[in-house]
């Protein structure tokens, strides 16, 4: 009889320059729910891509059910029934929604792809996770939201024994966490092992049975979710006492910065019309899809509006019909998909941090390196930003440090104001403080922050202001944040 | 110290070592390799296909391809005669004034595809059947004979026996290439525009220009390369370059550039385009039929593309390992 579907022993791994698990032990019961918590950089993701075979371990074993198992590519893992979620989204954007759900997994008859069953069967298993959608649509119709629940659908159509979920609700809004959460439990129910990979530790709490804590490649504990607190956890993870961020009641003045009028676009938002004052930080909650993104993606000149809406910039009336002219009213935009916009991986720390300034610093028609190297020099000292030199290429960054390399882009080229998309997603809990920490600098400095946020407690913790969007509509402010609660933006949202 | 450790461990590095190692070689066997003669002829006819490389390069920098290099490259040269020997031009007006017509050449591509977003592998396509047509509406597949002398010596001509004239001005070209790669804001845009797209424009590069700018700089720079072959020559032939489309590629490629965009150099092309141009020469040296040079040739841009993949790509390197391993 034996007590473990899956137990890692002494893994090591080795990457160029760190080690990324060191001795590590992972044991996974039958049918339990496993949370693997700990920072960015400590090794879960390391330890689940081993188990699933898309990273070879240096030394240590693998036993499924008692038996040594050897996998050496996601295929292997994969035909032992052990799938993998992953962060990032894993679809094919122009194939269907079903032809997702079974790509590499295909129902055959006849040898011939049995599209019938496909669609149906993708129904079915869809319906699980409660998402009802035309599974003949190319997935790219979907939401970022939707898509995330397709990808875990994929991993539902292998049967599998055990289930990795990396950061599952990321881009989720409270429905559908809900019903991602209630299919987690009917899935342990029917013996299937999960381990559950996630920041957020409030869902943690609710919904694991254990929890392994991982800090710098080594598992530091592992017990009973019931016998430990958040604060332990966290204190656990980061090896120190962390201070989570506080509400400053900071003094905002009555110069309107960007004042934005019946700003529409179809089937995205209609009729926007808000204001931001200089050195405020406007917050945007509302739920995923509700057209935050899409508001403020039109506003930065990215995608057209319609006939009819206005942007007036200290008074007077702007013309943005592209970034090129956002940025020269002195506007810059964090998106909140780091790799798929915001960092040229392949460019070094400096570049992409400058790349925009090249315009102003130049001497006889050629880039002034001298100024551009001091002024990076600066912001690394100031920012903080964690890289061994600054001709290091920002994709050997961790997220937090490529995250400060953007804002400090936009700082040297002087904006006045800041949109940022989702600012810390998918960014550990130290670096997060530290972002939080630079937004309020930046607002005491005078610029004007929008930070769009599903994170409730960074909302309430950094926002001069609410703004509540739903389904393309404002739906309201709150102004007096700091007696606001949680309760209090859903109620506005849902009005 | 470590930049030239960096350098060797880079595509162009290792290109250049074997480059090298593939001389000495047949230097050993033959004794007729490092010779004055050699390396002249050797140079020279490499660096017509390195200045066509050199516009390949700028725009497999920016993500995109170039299949009309060797087009334009006729359709110029063809100009350049006909402005010298039909219409008495000086030669070296008639040479600016062709390869300037380059740049327009160069410049339709670029409008097609940032304007309209059309793929540049399909605009340059159709681009190379045009510009080869107007040759051959024009010449009527007939040679253009009798170019000045001037001209001739200006493309022939050998500076001590050992440097000819062609690879001064592909050097010069060069360097001026990696300082406006570089050091100017264009050159950083273009390999910005490259390495990601979607950023390039969220930080406003103006995504069109920079396009437009490389496509036409690549239109001038194989113009270039098509002047000097039809000086060299004497006479305009229809089928001067034929092959460089790809040819420009394979330097490109050897010289470490990404056919992503974003990543390699013109200093690597003229590494690329001389591996090739040995390959060939060490061919003849050694009396092997020249049957095998594109086969040779083949496989070497094989063999680098695989080790390039390999050396980028953990998770495929760990597999190939785990196979060597299991045997």
């Amino acid at each position: 009889m034996c007590e473990y579907v899956i137990e890692m022993k002494n893994i090591s791994k080795n990457f160029p320059g760190t080690k990324a698990l060191d001795d590590v032990t992972f044991q996974l019961q039958k049918g339990e729910i496993h949370a693997l918590v700990g920072e960015n950089g400590a090794g879960k993701s390391t330890l689940m891509n081993i188990l699933t075979g898309q990273f070879l371990m240096d030394s240590g074993s693998i036993f499924l059910e008692g038996k040594p198992v050897w996998f050496s590519s996601p295929k292997d893992a994969l035909a032992k029934c052990i799938v993998l979620v992953p962060q990032e989204l894993n679809l094919v954007q122009e194939l269907s929604v079903a032809e997702n759900i079974f790509l590499g997994n295909e129902i055959i008859k006849k040898k011939l792809v049995d599209w019938k069953s496909t669609y149906e069967e993708a129904k079915r298993l869809l319906a699980a996770l409660d998402v009802h959608v035309d599974v003949a649509q190319p997935v790219k119709k979907l939401s970022p939201a939707y898509q995330q629940l397709v990808s875990i659908a994929r991993a539902l159509a292998y049967l599998p024994k055990v289930l990795i979920l990396d950061e599952p609700t990321a881009v989720l809004t409270t429905n559908e966490k809900e019903n991602l959460f209630k299919s987690m439990q009917n899935l342990k129910k029917q013996g299937t092992s999960i381990v559950f990979i996630s920041h957020h530790l409030d869902e943690v709490m609710e919904q694991t049975d254990r929890v392994t804590i991982m800090r710098d490649g080594r598992v530091v504990k592992v017990v009973n979710t019931s016998e430990i607190t958040k604060e332990e956890m966290i204190n656990l993870m980061a090896g120190k006492k962390v201070e989570k961020t506080k509400r400053v009641k900071r003094k905002v003045s009555d110069e309107i910065f960007f004042d934005v009028r019946n700003l529409t676009r179809k089937g995205e938002f209609e009729d926007i019309s808000f204001n931001i004052r200089k050195g405020e930080i406007l917050c945007v909650a509302g739920l995923v899809g509700a057209g935050r993104t899409e508001i403020f993606k039109c506003a930065f000149g990215i995608t057209s509006k319609e006939p009819g809406g206005k942007i007036f910039i200290e008074g007077k009336e702007a013309r943005i019909n592209s970034p090129i002219d956002a940025i020269r009213y002195g506007i810059g935009y964090v998106s909140e998909e780091r790799r798929h916009d915001g960092i040229t991986p392949n460019m070094s720390v400096m570049e992409n941090m400058m790349l925009p300034s090249y315009g102003e610093l130049k001497k006889h028609g050629l880039i002034d390196y001298a100024k551009v190297i001091s002024i990076t020099n600066d912001y690394i000292q100031s920012f903080r930003i964690k890289t061994p030199t600054r001709d290091t290429l920002i994709k050997n960054l961790s997220g937090g440090n490529q995250q400060k390399v953007i804002v400090a882009r936009w700082m040297a080229k002087g904006i006045k104001m800041l949109i940022m998309d989702e600012p810390t997603r998918g960014i550990d809990v130290n670096a997060k403080g530290e972002i939080h920490n630079l937004i309020k600098e930046l607002a005491d400095k005078g610029v004007a922050i929008v930070v769009i946020s599903s994170e409730m407690e960074e909302v309430l913790a950094l926002a001069d202001r609410i703004m509540v969007v739903h389904r393309g509509k404002i739906s309201g402010y709150i102004n007096d944040v700091d007696t606001a609660t949680e309760e209090d933006v859903l109620k506005v949202a849902f009005q | 110290m470590s930049k030239v450790v960096k350098f060797l461990k880079s595509t162009a590095g290792m290109v250049l070592v074997v480059t090298i190692l593939i001389g000495v070689i047949v230097h050993l066997k033959t004794g007729n390799f490092f010779t004055p003669y050699n390396i002249s002829t050797l140079t020279r006819a490499a660096s017509f296909v390195i200045l066509v490389g050199f516009g390949q390069t700028i725009v497999l920098l920016t993500g995109g391809i170039d299949l009309s290099v060797a087009s334009i490259s006729s359709v110029c040269g063809m100009f350049c005669a006909i402005f010298m020997v039909r219409m008495g031009m000086n030669e070296y007006v008639a040479i600016i004034l062709s390869c300037l017509l380059g740049i327009v050449f160069g410049f339709v591509n670029g409008f097609f595809i940032s304007c309209f977003k059309l793929t540049p592998f399909i605009v340059t396509l159709a681009t190379m059947e045009i510009y080869k047509g107007i040759v051959y509406v024009i010449t009527k597949g007939m040679p253009i004979t009798g170019m000045s002398a001037s001209a001739q010596n200006l493309a022939n001509g050998i500076i001590a026996g050992i440097l000819p004239n062609v690879v001064i001005i592909m050097v010069i070209i060069c360097i001026i290439l990696t300082v406006l790669l570089n050091r100017s804001k264009i050159g950083r845009y273009i390999y910005a525009l490259g390495g990601n797209r979607n950023c390039a424009r969220i930080v406003g590069i103006p995504i069109e220009k920079v396009e437009m700018f490389a496509y036409s700089l690549s239109g001038f720079l194989s113009a270039i390369a098509g002047v000097l072959m039809a000086c060299k020559l004497a006479s305009f032939q229809a089928s001067i370059g034929e092959s460089w489309q790809m040819d420009s590629i394979t330097a490109a490629v050897l010289g470490g550039t990404s056919m992503a965009g974003g990543i390699g150099s013109v200093v690597g092309t003229i590494i690329g385009g001389l591996l090739s141009g040995v390959i060939s020469t060490c061919i003849t040296l050694l009396r092997v039929s020249s049957y095998w040079e594109t086969i040779v040739t083949g496989a070497v841009v094989l063999i680098a593309v695989l080790i390039d993949a390999l050396k980028d790509n953990a998770s495929l390197r760990e597999r190939f390992r785990a196979r060597l391993m299991r045997r």
